[in-house]
């Protein structure tokens, strides 16, 4: 317990700005829909004079666009970016913490169990990313009543939030793998941005060239934000693939952890 | 019944040696003193007890326990003192020995004072702030708050001034004296002196020699000084004196044979001086030290 609350206090000011910056870009993006929406005619013409694959790769669906909880989950590429730094820096931040400090041996000789260390970070990460996750969603959902009066899925619409939930949840848990397997960390967000940025890059490859194959390894494409809004519910396939990823980094988390040397600094 | 136990404990790292083969047996109520060049395996020796590394084979106990399996259970009872102190950031010296003391189900408020004030500690400053000595005696502090069984240190003494390390000396004397083991890990001979009652010299990863204080002074070494006309020729030497050295007129060495064969021997010489002194450990220890 006095872990767990360690870790949650360490971890609050940091993501309190996160959770501000993510519901300041979801509320303030959506600001901006009735000037889009005005201007549909105009910004159709715009687009279609695009290549087609330019468009897709920055995630635009003309037909989807111009709903409001289109034009959210186009906002949500630029959500989903900072959430998931957010999340991969608490994760490493918050598993790594003692590797970082090099505080490991005040941790580890105290009575209690390896396993017990990473079960308190890993609860905290958890419950800091419910948090910045409601308080997203009620954001978001503001934001989008207050600039439409067209009805849209409140189903759909929780799809799309929960899509962004699980994929903080990978990054995390990415995290915390780092931050128990690594022997040395200096600092955090070198790694964990260009960690981001990279499957921030697998992720155009894929609206590129279109291989379903990459879909699997760009955690941004699991879920393909307009299929949610049309058929209100996530892929199983991916769902599974992504229960399978994270169960699969958290099992060896723990089990590395608990048989690692604690080298001496 | 022993509090530290061990079993043929060895560690490699890879293919390069940590430990070879160590047993130790450290009784209840001891001050053990471990002593070894750097890189002899005193901190490896310490990490296993501790259960920071798995050894590569054998055994250790502490308490009757074993260190790798009921960790958690010998945790509670053991104090540690690394010889470099690292802290989170951006606490006070008093949320930090709390956040320690949080870890054991007893009152430490009590003895935090007590020490915070024998050490002269300002519990309100930020660790950060803290010099490296100060940092040390906050991990003096942090090792002995919960009044451990077992205190296990490992070259704690760099970064304290020579007071300060003789408070820190009468304190562990009095954890001692309350029935607290003690483990002390040191490249430095005058301190092991000052404090233990037995101790484990090691070397390249193997203990070469495990011996009483007492018994490893009083085993007749005398320090043998003596000023003559002429040089003394080699002849002069015998099996029972060690670091044999002829500086022009001065000879000297280590004697550890009967001293009235000393005496007969000296008497046949025309001294013009002569110095019989005790050698301290540092002279006795010398030839453990050495690379052979």
């Amino acid at each position: 317990m006095n872990i767990f609350l360690f870790e949650l206090k360490s971890n609050l000011k940091s993501n309190l700005i996160w959770i501000l910056i993510l519901c300041s870009v979801a509320y303030f993006f959506m600001l901006m829909y009735p000037a889009f929406y005005q201007n549909s005619a105009d910004l159709i013409e715009v687009f279609n004079r695009y290549p087609k694959e330019v468009l897709v790769a920055f995630g635009f669906d003309i037909d989807q666009f111009f709903s409001a909880i289109g034009f959210y989950c186009f906002v949500l590429i630029y959500i989903e970016l900072i959430a998931s730094t957010q999340a991969i820096m608490l994760g490493l931040g918050t598993s790594g913490r003692e590797l970082r400090l090099r505080t490991t041996e005040f941790i580890i000789t105290k009575p209690v169990k390896r396993t017990s260390i990473l079960m308190a970070k890993v609860l905290s990460i958890l419950v800091i990313l419910v948090g910045t996750n409601i308080l997203l969603t009620l954001t978001s959902y503001l934001g989008i009543s207050s600039v439409t009066l067209a009805p849209f899925s409140t189903q759909s619409f929780l799809m799309v939030c929960l899509s962004t939930f699980y994929l903080q949840l990978i990054f995390a848990s990415l995290g915390v793998l780092l931050g128990v397997t690594f022997r040395r960390l200096r600092s955090i967000a070198p790694v964990s941005l260009g960690i981001v940025f990279g499957f921030f890059v697998v992720n155009m490859l894929k609206a590129i060239f279109d291989d379903p194959w990459i879909r699997y390894f760009s955690p941004f494409q699991f879920f393909d934000k307009y299929s949610i809004v049309l058929m209100g519910s996530l892929e199983l396939e991916f769902v599974l693939w992504g229960i399978a990823l994270l169960l699969g980094m958290v099992v060896f988390s723990f089990i590395y952890f608990d048989r690692k040397d604690i080298h001496a600094v | 019944m022993a509090i530290i136990e061990t079993k043929k404990l060895t560690k490699y790292y890879g293919k390069s040696r940590g430990i070879i083969d160590v047993d130790l047996s450290i009784e209840e109520g001891e001050i053990f003193g471990f002593i070894g060049p750097n890189g002899a395996g005193k901190s490896t020796t310490i990490r296993l007890l501790l259960s920071l590394i798995k050894p590569s084979s054998g055994s250790a106990t502490i308490f009757g326990l074993d260190c790798q399996k009921d960790y958690q259970e010998i945790h509670k009872e053991i104090g540690y003192l690394p010889s470099e102190v690292f802290y989170y950031d951006n606490m006070k010296v008093k949320d930090l020995l709390n956040y320690s003391a949080s870890f054991y189900n007893k009152d430490c408020k009590a003895k935090i004072k007590e020490l915070a004030a024998r050490l002269d500690v300002d519990l309100n400053m930020k660790i950060d702030n803290l010099s490296y000595g100060n940092k040390k005696k906050v991990g003096i502090i942090q090792g002995l708050l919960h009044s451990p069984k077992l205190i296990i240190l490992d070259e704690p003494t760099g970064g304290l001034d020579p007071l300060m390390q003789q408070t820190f000396f009468d304190i562990l004397k009095e954890e001692n004296e309350r029935g607290a083991t003690v483990l002390f890990s040191s490249h430095i001979l005058s301190e092991v002196q000052k404090l233990c009652d037995r101790v484990a010299i090691i070397k390249e990863g193997k203990i070469v020699r495990i011996d009483t204080m007492a018994s490893l002074k009083e085993n007749t070494y005398l320090k043998v000084s003596v000023d003559t006309e002429e040089p003394l020729s080699e002849s002069f030497k015998d099996n029972n004196m060690i670091n044999y050295t002829v500086v022009d007129g001065n000879t000297s060495f280590l004697y550890n044979g009967n001293v009235n064969d000393l005496m007969h021997k000296l008497s046949q010489l025309n001294l013009l001086r002569i110095n019989l002194t005790e050698p301290d450990l540092e002279e006795i220890f010398m030839h453990y030290y050495v690379k052979e």
